[in-house]
This record gives C-alpha cells, sequence and structure tokens, in this order.
C-alpha cells in the first residue's frame, strides 16, 4: 500500500525531471560539441570549435554589452525596489499586503502586452512625446526607443517585480525589535540603516538580483521591440543561431556558458546563505 | 491488557528498545518516566503500532499484534502536539475514528455528543481547532481518542505545551477522566511531578530499558538504582563499600557519617562501591543532646519555596539539603548538627 | 510627517511607473484613431471588431487551452512530487532535487531552445502539443516549491493520528493531508497559471504554426503593424484579471486585519 503511494507520488517528477530537464541539458551540451554544416543540421564530428568562437571579439562585445544592460537594469531595480519595500514594510500589515498585490497585477499580464503599452508611450509619435510637444518643451521629438534607453527602460519595467517580492520578503522578515535594540544603543538612523537593516536583508538582496540579472541577459524580445535590434544580448544572439543562422551547435555552446555564468552566480548567492526554495521570490 | 515480550527496536543499527518485558493491567493508569531520548516515546509507539518492533511481541488483550497496521489495533493516541486536523470542525475532529469504524449514524451521533458534553465543548463544538486555546485543544484531542472507548489510550506527552497552571489542571481532570472511564491509560512523560500525581504505576525507562516499575510511592522511598534515586525527586548521596559479610547479609561503611550498616546481601562483591541515599526530607535539625546518628555541615544556602526552606549545607565537600519547616536563620558557616534514622537510608549500587 | 509624505510620494511615483504602460493600452482601447496615436475621441468599436477578429481569438483560445492544461498537469504532478520528495527517501534524490532547481535559475530561454531540440530530435511536430508540454516542463518546479513550503511547515503528526483512528494509507491522504496542503496547491496552481500566460520565450521557440498563442501573435503584430483591437482586448484580460484578484485579496486583507485587532 504505502509502495503504491511511493510510486505515484514520486514516478511522475523522476522521468519529468529526467525527460525535461536532465536529457534536454546533456543534448544541448552534446550539440555544443559537434560540428555544424552551415545549412541548420548538424554533423556528427567532435570539436570544441563552438568554444574557441565564443571568445570572437564580435561576440565578446555582445556579452560585454549584455554584462553592461544588464548590470545597469539590475543596478535600477534595486535602487527603486529597495527604499519602496522599507516604505512599503512600515505600513499596517493589510495595507502591506494590498500594495504587495498591486504590485504584482501588472506581472499577471503578459510581458509582451505591457512591452506593446510602453511602444504608446515612448516611440516618436507615441504619448510621452505627443504631451511633451503640445506642452512646448520640445520642438522635436526625444529618441526614448530604438536605442539602449528603450532596452534599459523595458528590461527595468519587466524586471521590477522580480527584486521588489525577495527584497519585500527579506526586509518585512526584520525583526522591529533588533532595530529597536541598534537605536537604544545610541545607533544613528543612517548607521541603523547600513549596519543593521541592511546586512539582514543580503540574501534577499542578492536573490533580486540574480532573479533580475540573469533574465535580463536573456529577455530578446524587449531587445528586439524597444531597441530596435540594434543591440544585441546574449538572449538575441543564442535565439539568431537556432532559428535565423541556424547554427545549432554555436548556439547550444553559448547556452552552456550561459549556464555556466548561472550556476556561478547561484552558488554564490547559496555562499551568502541563500536558500534555493527563496530564488524566484514567490 | 498490553503484553511486551522481548520488544527490541533500532534505527539505523541503534538499538532504542533493549529487550522489555511488560504487562501492563486492564483500568490502570501506568507512566512511563524518563529522560528525553530514554526511548519512551519510542516504546509507546510499538504498542501503537506507529513503529513496527524490530524483535519481540506486542500483545493487546492477548491477542498478538505485532503485525497489526496502527488502524488495526484498538488503542488511540493523544499526540504531544495534539495533531488535531485543521481542516475540520471539533465535533468533525472527533467523529472521525467513528466515521472510519462504518458505525450507524444514530450511534456516531450519540456517542460525539456524550463526549463532548463530558468535555463540557458544547459551545465550541462547531469552531476549527486553531480557533481554540491549548487547554481546549487539548480536550479535544482527548476526546477524539476517548470516543473510540479504546482497549488502551496512549498519551505521548499530552500535556507538555500547555502552561505551568493550565497543566496542573488537566492533571486532574485527565485523571478523573480515565477513572469515569475505566480505559487502560499508558502514559509518556520526562516530568516526575505529573507521573507521581496520577500514576497507579510508574515505569522508570533509562536508554531502553526499565529501571523500575512500582507505584509511586514504590519508586520514591525505595528506588533500586542511582538512575532512579536521581530521577524521582531529591536525593543526598553518601558514598559508602562493603566491608564484610554475615550469615546472608552485607556489612557497609559509610565513610562521611563513620556509620556501619547491616543490609540484606545482593550478591555483593567485597569492597564493591555504593551510594546512600536520603531524601532531605528525612534529615533534621538535631536537639543539643542528641548524641547519636548525627552528623555537622556548614551552612552554605537557602532557598525559600513557599511552604518550606530547602537548606544546604557541606559535608566536607558534598552538599547536603534537608527541609526545615520554619523561618530559623542561618549565619555564614556556622556548624548545624543534623540528625538522621539509619533505617531511612536506601543503599543502591554506584553504577 | 514631511519625511512620510515624501514616503508615500515615492510609493506612488513606483505605482504609476508600474501601471503606466496599462493605463495608456486601456486608453487607447478607447480611441477613435486607427492609427492608436492621438486620442480623437470616444469608442467602444474596437470591442467590436476584436469579435471578428478570428486571428486573435484563436491565439486567445490557444493561451487558455495551454495555460488550463498545463496548470492542471503540473499541479498534479507538482503535488505529488512535493509529497513524495518530502516523506520518502529514494535513490538519487539529492540528483533530482537539484534538476528541479534548474527551470527556476537558468535563463528561460536555454531551456526554450534545448526543449526545442529535443522535440527535434524525438521528430516531434511543433504544435500545441509541443507547448503544452514546455509549460508544463517550467512550471512543475514552482508547483513544488509552492507546496513544500506548507508542507514542511505542517504537523505531520496528524497522518499518524488519523491512522491511530482507523483511516488506511489512501484516505489519510485524501481527507487529511489533501485538505492541509490545498493553501499550497492553490498558491502553486495560480503561480504555473499565471506563468504559462506569461511565458514569451520559451513559448516562441517550442510553438508550430497554426498554434500562435496571445503573446507570440501580438509580437508578430508588433513587428507588422498593431490595430487597437489588441488594446481592448488587453483591456479585458486585464479588467478580469483584477477581478479575481481584488476578491482574494479583499478576502485575505480581512484576514489580516481581523489579526492585527486582535
Amino acid at each position: 500500500m504505502n509502495r503504491n503511494l511511493k510510486f505515484i507520488c514520486l514516478a511522475p517528477v523522476v522521468i519529468y525531471a529526467l525527460i525535461l530537464i536532465f536529457f534536454p541539458l546533456i543534448y544541448i551540451l552534446f550539440i555544443s560539441f559537434q560540428t555544424s554544416d552551415n545549412y541548420g543540421g548538424i554533423i556528427y564530428v567532435f570539436t570544441i570549435y563552438n568554444y574557441i568562437r565564443i571568445f570572437d571579439p564580435v561576440y565578446l562585445k555582445v556579452f560585454f554589452n549584455s554584462a553592461i544592460i544588464g548590470l545597469f537594469v539590475t543596478l535600477a531595480c534595486l535602487l527603486i525596489a529597495y527604499p519602496f519595500s522599507i516604505f512599503v514594510s512600515e505600513k499596517k500589515p493589510h495595507i502591506q499586503k494590498l500594495l504587495i498585490t498591486l504590485v504584482l497585477i501588472p506581472f499577471l499580464t503578459n510581458s509582451l502586452i505591457r512591452t506593446y503599452g510602453w511602444i504608446v508611450l515612448l516611440r516618436k509619435e507615441g504619448i510621452f512625446n505627443t504631451i511633451l510637444e503640445s506642452l512646448s518643451i520640445i520642438d522635436n521629438p526625444l529618441s526614448f526607443m530604438y536605442n539602449n534607453l528603450g532596452i534599459f527602460i523595458g528590461l527595468t519595467y519587466t524586471l521590477l517585480p522580480f527584486m521588489i517580492l525577495p527584497i519585500y520578503n527579506s526586509v518585512s522578515k526584520i525583526d522591529k525589535k533588533v532595530i529597536e535594540a541598534a537605536r537604544d544603543l545610541g545607533a544613528k538612523p543612517l548607521n541603523i540603516f547600513f549596519k543593521v537593516i541592511v546586512p539582514s536583508t543580503y540574501s534577499g538582496i542578492f536573490n533580486g538580483c540574480i532573479m533580475t540579472f540573469i533574465p535580463a541577459i536573456g529577455m530578446f524580445f524587449i531587445a528586439d521591440l524597444l531597441g530596435g535590434g540594434k543591440t544585441m544580448l546574449i538572449g538575441n544572439l543564442i535565439k539568431n543561431q537556432f532559428l535565423v543562422s541556424r547554427n545549432w551547435p554555436f548556439g547550444s555552446a553559448l547556452s552552456i556558458f550561459l549556464i555556466i555564468v548561472t550556476f556561478l552566480l547561484v552558488r554564490l548567492y547559496k555562499k551568502l546563505g541563500g536558500k534555493l526554495d527563496d530564488l524566484g521570490g514567490f | 491488557m498490553v503484553k511486551l515480550e522481548g520488544v527490541t527496536k533500532s534505527f539505523e543499527e541503534k538499538e532504542i528498545i533493549k529487550g522489555i518485558d511488560l504487562d501492563i493491567y486492564e483500568g490502570e493508569f501506568l507512566t512511563f518516566l524518563g529522560p528525553s531520548g530514554c526511548g519512551k516515546t519510542t516504546l509507546l509507539r510499538t504498542i501503537s503500532g506507529l513503529e513496527a518492533v524490530t524483535s519481540g511481541k506486542v500483545f493487546i488483550d492477548d491477542v498478538d499484534v505485532t503485525n497489526h497496521a496502527p488502524q488495526k489495533r484498538d488503542v488511540n493516541t493523544i499526540f504531544q502536539n495534539f495533531a488535531l486536523f485543521n481542516h475540520m470542525s471539533v465535533q468533525k475532529n472527533i467523529e472521525f475514528g467513528l466515521r472510519m469504524k462504518k458505525i450507524s449514524e444514530v450511534d456516531i451521533n450519540k456517542r460525539t455528543k456524550d463526549i463532548i458534553k463530558m468535555i463540557q465543548m458544547q459551545d465550541f463544538k462547531d469552531a476549527m481547532p486553531p480557533q481554540l486555546s491549548g487547554g481546549q485543544q487539548q480536550r479535544v484531542a482527548l476526546a477524539r481518542g476517548l470516543v473510540n472507548k479504546p482497549k488502551v489510550l496512549l498519551l505521548d506527552e499530552p500535556l507538555s505545551s500547555l502552561d505551568l497552571k493550565l497543566r496542573k489542571k488537566m492533571e486532574i481532570e485527565l485523571k478523573q477522566i480515565q477513572k469515569k472511564t475505566g480505559i487502560t491509560f499508558i502514559y509518556v512523560t520526562h516530568d516526575q511531578d505529573e507521573a507521581l500525581s496520577m500514576s497507579d504505576r510508574i515505569a522508570i525507562i533509562n536508554k531502553g530499558v526499565i529501571e523500575q516499575i512500582g507505584n509511586p510511592r514504590e519508586i520514591y522511598d525505595k528506588p533500586k538504582t542511582l538512575f532512579v534515586a536521581d530521577f524521582i525527586g531529591e536525593s543526598n548521596k553518601f558514598k559508602a563499600n562493603v566491608i564484610s559479610f554475615k550469615n546472608n547479609n552485607a556489612i557497609i561503611k559509610i565513610h562521611d557519617l563513620n556509620l556501619t550498616l547491616t543490609i540484606p546481601d545482593d550478591k555483593y562483591k567485597m569492597d564493591e562501591a555504593l551510594v546512600a541515599i536520603l531524601r532531605p526530607e528525612q534529615i533534621n535539625i538535631a536537639k543539643k543532646n542528641d548524641n547519636i546518628n548525627t552528623f555537622n555541615v556548614v551552612y552554605k544556602e537557602r532557598i525559600f519555596n513557599g511552604n518550606y526552606t530547602k537548606i544546604i549545607g557541606k559535608l566536607n565537600k558534598t552538599d547536603i539539603a534537608f527541609i526545615i519547616y520554619n523561618d530559623k536563620e542561618f549565619a555564614k558557616n556556622t556548624e548545624i548538627k543534623l540528625k538522621y534514622k539509619p533505617q531511612d537510608f536506601v543503599i543502591v549500587r554506584s553504577k | 510627517m514631511k519625511n512620510k509624505t515624501l514616503k508615500n510620494l515615492f510609493i506612488v511615483l513606483v505605482f504609476i511607473f508600474l501601471y503606466l504602460p496599462i493605463i495608456a493600452l486601456i486608453a487607447f482601447s478607447f480611441n477613435d484613431s486607427k492609427l492608436n496615436i492621438i486620442f480623437e475621441g470616444f469608442t467602444f468599436k474596437w470591442y467590436k471588431i476584436l469579435f471578428t477578429n478570428t486571428t486573435l481569438l484563436d491565439a486567445l483560445k490557444n493561451t487558455l487551452i495551454v495555460a488550463v492544461t498545463s496548470t492542471v498537469i503540473s499541479t498534479i504532478i507538482g503535488t505529488l512530487a512535493a509529497i513524495g520528495l518530502y516523506k520518502y527517501d529514494f535513490k538519487g534524490k539529492n540528483f533530482i532535487n537539484s534538476l528541479l532547481y534548474i527551470p527556476v535559475v537558468i535563463p528561460e530561454i536555454v531551456l526554450g531552445i534545448s526543449l526545442l531540440s529535443i522535440y527535434t530530435l524525438m521528430r516531434l511536430d511543433l504544435g500545441l502539443i509541443t507547448l503544452i508540454i514546455s509549460h508544463i516542463a517550467f512550471s512543475i518546479p514552482y508547483v513544488i516549491i509552492c507546496v513544500r513550503t506548507v508542507i514542511s511547515s505542517m504537523n505531520w503528526q496528524i497522518e499518524e493520528a488519523a491512522h491511530d483512528l482507523g483511516a488506511g494509507d489512501f484516505l489519510t491522504f485524501r481527507k487529511i493531508i489533501l485538505p492541509e496542503i490545498v493553501p499550497g496547491i492553490v498558491s502553486g496552481a495560480t503561480l504555473a497559471f499565471t506563468l504559462s500566460l506569461d511565458d514569451v520565450i520559451i513559448s516562441y521557440f517550442t510553438t508550430g504554426p497554426g498554434s500562435n498563442t496571445l503573446p507570440l501573435q501580438i509580437y508578430s503584430m508588433i513587428k507588422t503593424g498593431i490595430t487597437p483591437d489588441v488594446n481592448a482586448l488587453t483591456t479585458l484580460i486585464i479588467l478580469v484579471v483584477m477581478i479575481i484578484l481584488f476578491t482574494s485579496t479583499i478576502v485575505q486583507m480581512r484576514k489580516i486585519k481581523k489579526g492585527y485587532q486582535v
């Protein structure tokens, strides 16, 4: 009886984990060491050329761009999310619940739809420019999008909730008595903030940063729509290798590279005392 | 009612229960008392069937239930933290066991109603467990077990999560319910006060074996081992050695008191190390003209305890505790002359 | 006092930022101009046109089919898995556990292309089926995390209590364990459903011709030219989401408020 229950509980998840997680990743690891025939096919000849190719200056530039944009987006999200979480956590519990739900609502409508909303706002004939022109503040429309600024706004907007949730979770868990104790011991507000509050939310901060930075460098559609295809992120590069240039082995090598970067970040997070279950911030 | 034969239980090579034989009588209140980790809860769980025995046999009402699943045994358990079903009302919780037995609806209603009345929870029968106080939850847990009229009710430290005052009140209630229903109770606790005040018999368990079993008075007055003496109540311990044998008796010497005693021989060896035990209330302040069976201690401190005061004095290097029932004050380092009755000593082996 | 006003102002500004694009979309769903640029007058015509736009409605239908199917399946597998992984030990459990974190942490695009690769390897035709499988693939770990949170804070003695009171394994599971972990299952299912509705990247790689989901349809429309009936549809979706969320939040707020006053 007990054995049946065990089997019913575990068989599906084991099959799932092996077929839909383990096997696909092993398979792209395998492909990444094969040769492309330049027509979308794979020639099964072992090579490490795909990994050498990653260090071609053309691609290094993509990595560099991705890292810079990713870092700027992460920093912007952090600078918005941290004070926001602190201020929200000072409210009464039921107000906090309401405010956090209000953060989640836009997130429940599709990210692409919201990106489209930004296009309506930002483009040359968009709402911002129309308003600014009608107020005679500007004569010629400003370029808010089809450049890095557009990508930056779009990514910051899309990923902000992923930063707010983990930070809010860790901020709201701070024992108010600890802050009172610090005040009692004579600490000034700024000292309390940097010596007591910030250190006890490190894992929340790092969690938010991972959940912002990693998706940021992969979100090709925002770079596509708001960046006008001028700036390539790693996500665009991988997408192109699979769907445009049809060089799967190189695309796979890039993916493996991205996985390695991710795992290094996650290991760092775990080292800082973060829990894997908290990643994702839900 | 319950019989254990050579029960052992091991977890990953580690033996938690080391061969226990025990007879539990019908209608008695038996307590397994011991420090945490002694195996008392595990022993209880082998009776309920929540833990399978490694070897040995378990009988309930002369039926061998060693291989029966818990749901097939006519016993019920009251868990340490109540284990109430939080998504069910008080009434639904209590009915659960009866519904599993597929009894008629009329019977279920009657028995549930009666037991709710007995625990005085009529006004709360539709409440959900999280809305109840600790004491109320405790009563529901008890009712949920009792309503099935099990042959034996097993209680696993059921009072440990309650505060002191409520605990004392529930002790009385538990004992009354046990008497009223006549159901055999097997009770597990590490709290000697609970054990002494409620039990018909106490089994002192240490490191997986029963050190001693008997009624509370026997356990307190006649501890058979140093462990029991230490665990129950407070003891003054004096080192002693076997110095000679005579007929079927052993003659021992208590060095600190310069006293020799004759005790029945229990296969002692020559020179064997023993411990002579006196309870604090068995030591009194001697009168001026008392000359035999006295000794002096140096006053160290007093602990006021409400209706009595405990005095600690030093004899050579050991602390001696005794009880006074007045407000007598002592100056520091005063010598106090104490007396005892030699027949009060309980002698146990030092290991 | 002034401090507090500044704090509230900051909160309001963040919310303006979060809601700006949505409000823009909603406002322009009532705009008479087809070009969607300047507000020319109030109209409902885009809502009427929406109900004749079969491409868009088909995409919506696909989105819902995928979301509902993948949510049901991933919730069942995820719930069983969370219980199984908590209660039972087996060889390779640590390995399975670490595999389960992968979809949560790696970039979606990597999961997308790796799934595309094995579908191609197995010669599966890309379409609704592959889409559903992919959505199940990224949802299960989230369901497991949600259910596990409840399970690990649960008092497992209730299981023994149920056995003790005469309930067998399956009955205990159905009547005792399952109802206790319902909150975790609900939050897991909600999360799976939302993730499925929200997904662009994985769908982009694993869908085939004729099985566009709404986001993918909008993606291609933005590139070729978009019409305000998309705004109308978006407005309706937001409305539905708002209604569902607000009812549940108000219920929860009442509970919290109650607890707060006590």
